[in-house]
């Protein structure tokens, strides 16, 4: 009898120092596949592998067995002796059904809600499509369980909202600016999460055009990786009305932004509004800044605080999905009863009892 | 089809803003994803298709544009009102003012049939420079009540990002940089609008007779408009204040159009 069943290591059960050692690009997938086949007697396969997890759907008329020569494929392809049995886990049946819906809608994600998965899915289902190992069920489940994933995320807020630091000021930005192509953007002072703030906006079409910095030369330095031009400290506040992002982490003990220095210059902007992202502790921009008509400041602990509230909302959202996930898992497991009962007599009763 | 008839299709047309009002209210309150725009902006077309067959019914039963009486100017507003909704809303992609603009048209609508009898004015006989002034004037009139209502977008937006206290509705807010381009389009397009209906309630006036208490309530709203527009576009006094002064003039002309209109000659309905 056939059944329906899938499994591997996931960020939940084994360290990333293990998934590292079997990790599958994706060009692999077809040789891994063939092996799988053979080595755990499969009829369908799926082969996904992704940073947070190595798994495998597949149809099988012994699972068991199947479940048991997993560790030894792993062992065999990547020529690693490591005991992939005890951080490996296994679905059957309706559970299986269930993993793979919840894992496309993103419900199963370290970063619970995100789009990724879902793109890998696709193309792990395409590749095994294309070698002719995904056939009736693992066609009907992938194509159920995207359904699925769409339903969720059309009908509730599981992907809306970012949840880092980065993220959420690159949706802040669009919301001030539309869309950022064309939006100046100025960093102010050197550190890490404004570097990579300043690259997450940069990736959604913001220009950095200026870098300031007390010493000099780490301005030119960090302006040449950028491809941005590097002013000397002294010039900054004159430039901020040329631009419509700033961000600032300096170790300076006081703010070096100022209502007093901003006001004169906000008149100088058209009225466009001015974005300022602060990531100094001490802060390098006085609060007080936020009073001035079409300045929108944030520090570190508000991004920090949307984040947080973001992934929250996110979180109160995931029983919500399960219940619109729930009618598709009983569809496709009714579907697969009838037609394994249509094919298979007495197969029933042992899907069921899996 | 006699008037009360007519009156039918602008009754129809206000129970669908009222439904649309309701909706918005439950989508923009409730923590509803995105959808919700689709079915308003179906169910506000179907009002505006209705509003459009009241007025053309009107229009043809009385052999004039239909802005001759407290009703029909007020549906002629609320039409307009939707109007530069569709052309503002689809352009610029900003579902949310859909929801803003229902229930503005259902109160208008509402106090037109609910308000004094539908009784068509006779008018003056001044050709068809008499209908330009009138369907430009409110025309002119309705776009700025669009500004006030992207104004009070703005302002409900602005507060949210100054406060970092993110509801439901921020999802649903355009880029505020957006809202501050729109207005000051709008506020524009608005003032050649009222510019041309006053030129032509100028150019009829030497038929029949100087209106001065309309004619200075009129040229105090233009100027007023002037001087958001000149502001908007060459001293920039912050989006925050132009929305205040957009939502004001607004106010300003809805609450007092029907006072100046009693003690106007020739404009009382």
């Amino acid at each position: 009898m056939k059944i329906l069943f899938g499994g591997g290591l996931s960020f939940d059960t084994s360290s990333i120092e293990l998934r590292e050692q079997v990790a599958f690009r994706s060009e692999e997938y077809p040789q891994a596949l063939s092996m799988m086949k053979e080595m755990m007697q499969l009829e369908e396969a799926v082969l996904l592998s992704t940073c947070n997890r190595v798994e495998f759907f597949a149809v099988s008329k012994d699972p068991d067995q199947a479940s048991t020569s997993w560790s030894e494929f792993l062992k065999i392809y990547h020529k690693k002796q490591l005991p992939f049995e005890l951080y490996s886990h296994f679905y059957k049946g309706k559970n299986c059904i269930e993993h793979l819906f919840e894992l496309a809608s993103g419900l199963k994600s370290m970063v619970v809600g995100e789009t990724e998965i879902l793109g890998q899915l696709k193309e792990a289902y395409l590749i095994a499509k294309k070698q002719g190992m995904a056939g009736k069920y693992l066609n009907k489940l992938f194509q159920s369980g995207f359904a699925a994933a769409k339903a969720v995320r059309s009908a509730t807020w599981i992907t809306r909202g970012s949840i880092s630091v980065s993220a959420v000021a690159v949706d802040l930005a669009e919301k001030l600016f539309g869309r950022l192509s064309g939006c100046s953007i100025m960093i102010v002072g050197a550190g890490v999460v404004s570097e990579t703030t300043a690259k997450a906006l940069q990736k959604k079409g913001g220009n950095i055009i200026l870098v300031a910095n007390r010493t000099f030369e780490k301005a030119l330095s960090i302006s040449q990786e950028i491809k941005a031009e590097a002013i000397p400290w002294s010039e900054f506040p004159n430039r901020i009305s040329k631009v419509d992002i700033l961000i600032s982490s300096t170790a300076a003990p006081h703010y070096v932004i100022t209502r007093e220095k901003l006001a004169p210059l906000m008149g100088m902007r058209g009225g466009r509004p001015l974005f300022l992202i602060d990531l100094a502790v001490p802060r390098d921009i006085d609060p007080a800044v936020q009073d001035l008509d079409g300045v929108y400041c944030y520090n570190i602990d508000d991004l920090q605080s949307i984040a947080d509230q973001n992934l929250k909302d996110r979180l109160a959202e995931v029983d919500k999905c399960k219940t619109l996930i729930a009618p598709h898992i009983e569809r496709y497991y009714q579907w697969m009863i009838g037609s394994l009962n249509a094919t298979e007599s007495g197969f029933i009763r042992n899907f069921r009892i899996a | 089809m006699n008037i009360s008839q007519e009156r039918i299709w602008l009754i129809l047309a206000t129970v669908l803003e009222f439904c649309v009002s309701l909706y918005g209210f439950f989508i923009l309150g409730a923590k509803k994803r995105t959808g919700g725009d689709k079915l308003s902006f179906i169910l506000l077309f179907i009002a505006f298709f209705l509003e459009t067959l009241f007025l053309y019914l009107r229009g043809i039963s009385i052999n004039h544009c239909p802005i001759t009486n407290f009703l029909e100017t007020l549906a002629f507003l609320s039409w307009a009102l939707l109007l530069i909704y569709f052309i503002i809303g689809s352009t610029y992609r900003i579902s949310i003012l859909g929801f803003f603009t229902a229930p503005t048209a259902f109160l208008i609508n509402l106090i037109g049939l609910g308000g004094r009898p539908d009784t068509p004015k006779l008018i003056p006989k001044l050709g068809w420079m008499l209908e330009v002034h009138a369907a430009f004037s409110i025309l002119a009139y309705a776009i700025f009540g669009i500004a006030a209502l992207a104004a009070v977008i703005y302002l409900m937006e602005d507060k949210e990002l100054k406060t970092h206290k993110l509801s439901s509705l921020f999802f649903w807010f355009p880029p505020i940089g957006d809202l501050f381009y729109i207005q000051k389009r709008i506020l524009l397009m608005g003032l050649v609008l009222l510019t041309a209906g006053l030129i032509g309630g100028i150019l009829i006036s030497p038929k029949s007779s100087w209106d001065w208490v309309k004619i200075s309530w009129s040229i105090g709203i233009w100027l007023f408009y002037l001087y958001l527009v000149f502001c908007s576009f060459l001293f920039h006094p912050g989006m925050k204040r132009l929305s205040i002064l957009s939502i004001g003039g607004f106010l300003f002309i809805f609450l007092t159009f029907w006072g100046i209109n009693y003690f106007s000659q020739f404009h009382r309905f």
